[in-house]
């Protein structure tokens, strides 16, 4: 039973990480309705910037707030710069953008870390702590609050302040957003700003565990899109409590499902894809979608 | 488009061998068969092909005929991005599932290699179907979302069932199968060439044929207006389902004989990185265009090469990924028809012909 309790808890501080990368998604998505397959590629570029940071000599108080700041700069760049040319194109060529942008900076990071995988030192230290019958890694229970500070700051900014006011109405309804006198453009570049940041988080979070390398987020950019299509990609909500859930369940299934292991625990986001568009193409906490003719 | 005048004279074009819709095909079908330019270009090609295996060297016309296998998957990725107006990310595994039956076909049961290819165009095509089956019920990105999947587990896949495919170090024979038959004076090298140019050219006039048929029609319909396609009696998701296996089978096709020619398959070659790799050939060579899969396939086979030899071999591969990633964004910004379709339509415009509208 204890055992359960903590393969349990250790799939939740992993989900933390999928529901950051997942929200990340998701804002991308509300906003500019296109998946952001390089958002993981982002995540990891994140990583290493941090990395190259912390050797450099810097306090970990002073890298995560910088590291923010860049991601944000980057995601509202890409978006201002790669992203907006194509946006009255359709679906397609944007969702072939973001694809374009998941080569490219794979294969910049590559080219300047090298495909090895490091280990980077945790922010948090090698500590242990139990608390009953559980055990916690430093970085883990460090890793898990900071990404949920993320979240929720996030949450917040997006509920609580005239700014996610407008961001919200241009997710909502764009035409109607623009004749309000809201500017769309300036709006869906913080939007991608924002989900940078988030997903920035979870690259910085993920790496001490997961080992420094440029397919650093390649799997779990899979369990996000997992979490986003469970949640919902309607629900910022969804995207995060998807998240958890997906860590849990992939956590689970490679302990206790024989024949799946460490190495196949992609099969779990892939077939919750695929039983989620078979059976609520929706998810769990979305609106499903009706065109009107 | 060129939908309503397309009937009768696909016929006729049918009959002469490589004449694929090329750049300004509404023009073209509506001369007589000696005023037909892309006609001509395409037969011109094929005669070249046909005689390019005398002339260069073997290792030269293995790389060529990787180019052909190439553009086969390519083809069948344009059937689908340019006409159906749908995305695969995960065409790179279509393309190595159709290497791995015919492999294991030829390997382990010691079938012809004219029968496990035609199996594994079929195992592909149902694997193309089986996955569109959820996505396709409910339009929008979903498809983009499970090729993606596809792309990235197929390799561990691979790695996985080891009995099945060799795991890691894959499956290798001690030669290609595909060997000209007795009697034939060509070397296995020629005669993979030359099979190859013939069977791409048959997948390029068997799409260009459904493309401007009724079944063509309808996918166009689909792809300008869903909803008018639906009012006009289409069954949008079977339609598009449809599209989609064909597409994969397609794909199977140029992995069989990809794999076969190679006498090698490795879980490695067929990445989620691959699989972006043939979308980025789609998209440069021009999504709407038959010659644009050519174009496509030759730039994604020789750029490493030609990096290779001017950087070095070990960041090789990593220049070639990022160079694909800006051909892409630059093809996307500017030159939305891709470099075949731009072509065409500099062609047309310097011949001084009416100027056709698309939409690429």
């Amino acid at each position: 039973m204890s055992e359960l309790l903590q393969q349990t808890v250790s799939g939740l501080t992993t989900g933390l990480v999928y529901a950051a990368l997942a929200l990340a998604i998701a804002l991308v998505f509300q906003g500019t309705g296109t998946l952001n397959f390089a958002q993981g590629e982002f995540a990891t570029l994140a990583a290493f910037v941090s990395f190259a940071l912390s050797t450099a000599g810097l306090s970990w108080w002073l890298i995560v707030p910088v590291l923010v700041v860049l991601a944000f700069v980057f995601g509202a760049g890409v978006e201002r710069l790669l992203v907006r040319p194509v946006e009255g194109n359709g679906p397609l060529a944007l969702l072939t953008v973001t694809a374009a942008l998941l080569l490219g900076t794979n294969a910049v990071v590559a080219l300047i870390w090298g495909t090895d995988v490091r280990s980077m030192p945790s922010p948090f230290g090698d500590a242990v702590h139990h608390v009953g019958p559980l055990t916690f890694t430093a970085q883990a229970l460090g890793g898990g609050a900071l990404v949920l500070t993320a979240m929720v700051l996030c949450g917040a900014i997006f509920r609580f302040t005239p700014l996610g006011l407008r961001l919200r109405a241009v997710a909502d309804n764009p035409d109607s957003a623009r004749l309000l006198g809201i500017s769309t453009g300036l709006m869906l570049a913080v939007g991608w700003g924002i989900a940078a940041a988030v997903g920035a988080v979870a690259g910085l979070v993920a790496a001490p565990t997961l080992g420094l390398s440029p397919e650093l987020m390649t799997n779990a950019l899979l369990l996000a899109l997992a979490a986003v299509t469970l949640g919902g990609f309607s629900s910022r909500l969804g995207a995060v409590v998807g998240g958890l859930l997906i860590g849990v369940l992939s956590n689970l299934a490679s302990r206790y499902v024989p024949g799946i292991g460490g190495d196949l625990q992609l099969v779990v986001p892939f077939a919750v894809i695929f039983l989620v568009l078979l059976v609520r193409p929706q998810g769990l906490f979305g609106r499903p979608s009706a065109v009107r003719a | 488009m060129a939908t309503s005048i397309s009937g009768p004279a696909t016929r006729t074009v049918a009959a002469t061998p490589g004449s694929p819709r090329a750049a300004a095909p509404a023009l073209d079908e509506l001369r007589p068969l000696w005023r037909r330019p892309v006609t001509w270009a395409w037969t011109a090609l094929f005669v070249v092909a046909l005689v390019v295996p005398f002339l260069i060297s073997d290792y030269d016309l293995f790389k060529a005929t990787r180019v052909l296998t190439v553009a086969i998957a390519v083809a069948g990725l344009n059937l689908l991005i340019g006409r159906a107006g749908q995305i695969s990310a995960g065409h790179g595994a279509l393309y190595g599932l159709g290497a791995y039956t015919a492999m294991i076909l030829v390997k382990e049961l010691g079938w012809g290699w004219p029968l496990a290819v035609l199996a594994a165009v079929i195992v592909s095509g149902a694997a193309g179907w089986l996955i569109g089956l959820p996505a396709l019920r409910v339009r929008g990105l979903n498809l983009g979302l499970l090729t993606i999947a596809i792309a990235a587990i197929f390799p561990l896949l691979l790695s996985r069932f080891e009995g099945i495919t060799g795991g890691t170090i894959g499956l290798q024979l001690a030669g290609s199968p595909i060997t000209p038959p007795g009697g034939l004076a060509l070397t296995p090298e020629q005669f993979q060439f030359l099979l190859l140019v013939v069977v791409l050219a048959v997948v390029l006039v068997l799409l260009r044929n459904l493309t401007t048929g009724p079944l063509g029609r309808a996918v166009e319909a689909l792809r300008v207006n869903p909803l008018m396609a639906r009012s006009e009696g289409v069954d949008v998701n079977r339609l598009t389902l449809t599209m989609f296996g064909i597409s994969s089978a397609v794909a199977g096709l140029g992995g069989a004989l990809g794999g076969l020619v190679l006498a090698s398959t490795v879980p490695d070659s067929y990445s989620m990185f691959f699989s972006l790799t043939l979308l980025s050939a789609c998209v440069v060579g021009g999504s709407r265009t038959w010659a644009g899969s050519l174009v496509g396939a030759a730039f994604i086979v020789y750029l490493p090469d030609v990096i290779s030899q001017h950087i070095g071999s070990t960041t090789g591969g990593q220049w070639s990924q990022l160079v694909y990633a800006v051909a892409l964004l630059l093809t996307l910004f500017f030159l939305p028809a891709g470099v075949a379709g731009g072509a065409g339509r500099l062609v047309t415009r310097l011949t001084g012909g009416p100027r056709r509208r698309s939409k690429a």
